[in-house]
């Protein structure tokens, strides 16, 4: 079975300009040479900071950002290469659900028009039939019947993501992007969702990006996940792997760094990570972690270190931890 | 922890999102229940009711016929059959001024609809596809912002000559640029959130985006620049009236009543200073109205 | 307006050593609006001693801000603090004149606020906005004033203390900000700081600097610290005393150690089993049934039983006191009730 989606030196950059009269024009380079794959059924998850591009890679990969190097392949199909039908017709097998549930749905919309607007635009279902779809959607994500008629404003955070999670799923998609999908919701709340992902996940065969910085609700829900930073992967493996046996400095001072809810383990003897979260605008030479990184030797200072492929499990370090 | 196992285990998910639903009021409830708080607001919108049905029914509201021109009358003071007085053709002022609550709601209400019209589709566009399209709607605002807007006005009445259409015309020219910039910053920061995004995501066409997302959330802003545009039109004719390029005699419009009476201001005042009372009950009236209809949206939007 | 100048190391404890530096009893700040009174605060009492940190835990709407708002007295109409006594080393701070809370706040009890882009004033330097703590508590001049800012940059590690004091906070990084912010309420070296959501806008290795620096300054300067948080890990990295709110009121408050290993109310249980945790598989998270509760709609009786796996009928029928189950160990909760006494 082929992969579902297939990036290979995916780039983003962006320009800023500054104010003023000296106005710099700045490159973000927010994805700087990503190669990826996502493999059916699966939920991988991309972790890191801010200013790591984890969003923007999820953006490329549907398509909702245009690449500014490098191609993304889904189901083996270059997508810049679609012209705007088949475009169109992407759109049905990809979605997204949203960080912020309070932004994600358009206020002055009815339920049943959200949840109905991919069933209308893609001519699936109009009028009555429409309204039975929108139906079942709001049964496999938990709400009732009566929710069709309301408002986004008369719902708490949690059940509009529910709202948004319905959405995505009414085409039926295969691939579903989640950014941040509960980081703004309420902690006792952040359970129902993960939860519902994961059963929705069962029963409709999906497969997940589930893009976050939270590293416990990552290792919850992910199969593999990819770490990254400032634009790049550093690791790649799966939970049990990357977790128990972190090859990457960074990730394990990004796992050392996460307050563990045991207060015993309070003292407990870790590193932490010194110095701030250095700008995609100007990434240092070498490796990009390496003014951060207390490893640091000569060679990470001058040579970028290559994604190292050890049979599924990935790491860029030139001395990892193992 | 002295849980038993059942309580571990997760509910479905039929059961764990859907009761106690919030009961937060819609909208308009909500709205109008704010509005009803404000007593200037309510006022205002009281009066321009009654004044609208004045003007509806000035037929039967009227006492006289505001065109019969009876010379042996002129210049009355008020009295009981004349409660405001007859003008120098002597004409009833009260029905003139009853008529031209007609032409003042018409002036006040076509041209910036349409203006807002104009205003509004130019906004959208120019904050949703940024860039050059932007840039040189936003270029032929500043324009015709820097007019000054009676004299844009004025050349357009001397262009194309002086008549009611005409006058639609040239506040139509002249209104649209200020609702453009505010609905293009409206559009601008709307475009970021994530709604759009997902819409984008859906497949869904760019003017299906302006017209189904952009457009209903720009409405209580237009809402509140309508009130407001009303009475700016309402004296811009009436000083194009009174500059000699609006209405024309024998039409009652009040800009046009307040000029002709200007010579007998101190013998005859009430023909001059009743039409420009009217319009400032008018225009007052609308002004509390659109704060009234601004501060009442303004709880709803912080939500 | 002549300054209060307070020495640096502690000076009139009127309270005495062993009595806590704040106790609030009974604490209800109600909010009047149109659709009725939102109780945000519903009679809370907290105690907490010199050099301790006590965790004010919840979620949204829970309160804690709220309370945190209501010891400086920074809370408008139309909310009110209706009830409730508030005593900071002895003196029940309600009662004091607005020229005395001026006094207080920023130099006895400072405050660092979750959003350190809108808590600074974007048009001030960085330093200038830290000076002007130390020059209207201190009494400091603008000389002495600027060299003690960089000295408490200095301190809370921002580098380049020297240069940084003429930025402006745009143009720091949002951990530097914070940074500031905690430079900030630690220049005038109060004996109580509240710190609210202080870490939840920073990345996670961010967090886990300011963490660590808050523990070591507080250690240092022998703060008492109120964490308002929603974050379990954070509080048990940094707390001594936890105090567990819901819709109001607290429902449970033990050590941090006792909270975590043998929590009792539902709503603290359920919490604790629904966050995923990092260095363990876990099978099926637990999911508290049900939302967050509005507080203009709040149901008779315990406020949490619509959402509690343990609702019995009395639950459903009278609201449950705080009770002492354990020395130390408060619960509000009908199946606890009895326990204790």
């Amino acid at each position: 079975m082929e992969d579902i989606i297939a990036c290979t030196d995916v780039r983003k950059h962006f320009t800023i300009r500054g104010n003023g009269i000296n106005a710099r024009r700045d490159l973000v380079r927010a994805v700087d040479g990503v190669d990826l794959r996502i493999h059916r059924n699966e939920t991988l998850a991309l972790v890191g900071e801010s200013g790591c591009g984890k969003s923007t890679l999820g953006r490329l990969m549907i398509g909702l950002l245009e690449l500014t190097a490098g191609q993304v392949a889904f189901e083996g199909r270059d997508i810049s290469k679609l012209d705007t039908r088949q475009m169109f017709a992407l759109r049905k097998k990809a979605q997204i659900i949203f960080q912020d549930p309070y932004a994600s749905i358009n206020p002055r919309m009815k339920v049943l028009d959200i949840i109905g607007e991919p069933l209308e635009t893609h001519h699936v279902a109009r009028g009555k039939a429409k309204e039975e779809m929108a139906c079942l959607l709001l049964d496999q994500v938990g709400l009732r019947r009566e929710a069709l008629g309301r408002y986004p404003h008369q719902f708490s955070g949690g059940q509009r993501q529910r709202i948004g999670i319905a959405r995505a799923i009414a085409l039926n998609p295969e691939l579903l992007i989640c950014d941040e999908p509960v980081s703004a919701l309420d902690v006792s709340i952040r359970s129902q969702i993960l939860n519902l992902l994961k059963d929705l996940q069962e029963k409709l065969s999906l497969t997940y990006l589930f893009i976050s910085h939270d590293l416990a609700v990552v290792r919850y829900i992910s199969d593999r996940v990819c770490v990254m930073f400032l634009g790049k992967i550093v690791e790649l493996g799966t939970c049990k792997d990357l977790f128990e046996h972190p090859l990457h400095p960074y990730t394990k001072f990004l796992m050392s760094a996460v307050p563990l809810p045991n207060p015993r383990l309070r003292n407990r003897d870790r590193a932490i990570l010194e110095g701030e979260i250095p700008s995609p605008i100007n990434p240092p030479p070498g490796c990009r972690f390496n003014t951060r990184c207390p490893f640091a030797k000569e060679l990470c200072r001058q040579q970028e270190p290559p994604l190292v492929d050890l049979g599924g499990r990935m790491h860029a370090c030139h001395f990892p931890l193992e | 922890m002295d849980f038993d196992s059942a309580a571990r285990l997760a509910p479905r998910a039929a059961e764990s999102g859907a009761e106690n639903e919030y009961v937060s009021e819609a909208f308009w409830p909500e709205f109008l229940r704010s509005f009803r708080r404000n007593k200037t607001a309510v006022l205002g919108a009281g009066t321009i009711l009654l004044l609208m049905l004045i003007a509806v029914f000035a037929p039967l509201v009227a006492p006289h016929d505001p065109f019969l021109v009876n010379l042996d009358i002129q210049l009355q003071k008020p009295s009981l059959s004349y409660p405001l007085g007859t003008d120098m053709f002597g004409r009833d002022v009260l029905s003139r001024i009853i008529y031209g609550s007609r032409i003042s709601f018409v002036i006040g209400f076509i041209p910036t609809t349409i203006s807002m019209i104009i205003g509004t589709v130019l906004g959208m566009v120019s904050g949703y596809y940024g860039k050059k399209t932007d840039y040189l709607i936003m270029r032929l605002c500043d324009i015709v912002l820097a007019f000054p807007s009676l004299l844009l006005a004025m050349v357009v009445m001397y262009t194309l000559g002086a008549s009611l259409i005409n006058i639609f015309i040239a506040l139509s020219v002249v209104g649209w640029a200020g609702t453009a910039r505010v609905v293009r910053s409206q559009t601008l920061s709307l475009k970021e959130k994530e709604f759009i995004e997902g819409a984008r995501a859906i497949g869904v066409k760019n003017r299906t985006i302006i017209a189904r997302h952009i457009f209903p959330n720009c409405v209580p802003s237009l809402l509140v620049l309508f009130t407001m545009g009303i009475p700016a039109a309402i004296l811009s004719e009436a000083s194009l009236s009174f500059l000699g390029v609006g209405a024309q005699p024998p039409t009652p419009s009040w800009g046009l009543m307040a000029v002709t009476g200007k010579e007998f201001i101190f013998s005859a005042p009430w023909v001059s200073i009743a039409p420009g009372v009217a319009i400032l009950i008018v225009v007052l009236a609308f002004n509390f109205l659109g704060d009234g209809i601004r501060d009442a949206m303004d709880p709803y939007m912080k939500q | 307006m002549k300054p209060y100048i307070r020495p640096d190391s502690g000076s009139r404890n009127i309270a005495g050593d062993g009595d806590p530096l704040l106790r609030i009893t009974g604490l209800k700040t109600h909010f009047t609006t149109a659709k009725g009174t939102l109780r945000a605060v519903d009679g809370i009492s907290l105690t907490l001693h010199r050099g301790k940190v006590l965790g004010l835990v919840g979620e949204s709407g829970c309160g804690k801000s709220i309370t945190a708002m209501s010891i400086l007295r920074l809370i408008s109409p139309p909310g009110r603090i209706v009830e409730g006594r508030i005593e900071y080393d002895g003196e029940d701070i309600l009662k004091k004149s607005k020229k005395e809370m001026f006094s207080i706040r920023g130099n006895e009890i400072s405050m660092i606020f979750q959003e350190p882009m809108t808590s600074l004033n974007p048009v001030y330097t960085v330093g200038a906005q830290v000076s002007e703590a130390l020059m209207l508590h201190q009494g400091m001049d603008r000389r002495s004033a600027r060299l003690k800012t960089i000295e408490m940059f200095e301190l809370v590690g921002i580098p380049d203390s020297a240069r940084r004091v003429d930025v402006y906070p745009h143009q720091l990084s949002g951990g530097l900000r914070q940074r500031v912010m905690i430079a900030m309420a630690l220049s005038c070296r109060p004996r109580l700081l509240i710190a609210d959501e202080p870490t939840t806008a920073v990345d996670v290795t961010v967090q886990a600097q300011i963490l660590r620096l808050m523990r070591t300054l507080q250690k240092e300067i022998d703060s008492a610290i109120l964490f308002i948080t929603h974050d379990l890990g954070v509080v048990a990295e940094m707390c001594d005393d936890v105090a567990v709110m819901y819709a109001g009121k607290i429902v449970e408050q033990a050590g941090v150690e006792e909270l975590f290993d043998r929590s009792r109310h539902p709503y603290t249980v359920g919490l604790l089993n629904s966050i995923p945790k990092l260095h363990q598989e876990n099978d099926r998270l637990y999911c508290i049934k049900g939302m967050v509760p509005n507080l203009l709609f709040l149901s008779a009786g315990c406020t949490f039983h619509p959402r509690c796996d343990h609702a019995m009928e009395i639950c459903a029928r009278r609201e449950p006191q705080l009770q002492e189950i354990e020395p130390g160990h408060l619960v509000r909760c009908w199946k606890y009730a009895g326990m204790g006494d």
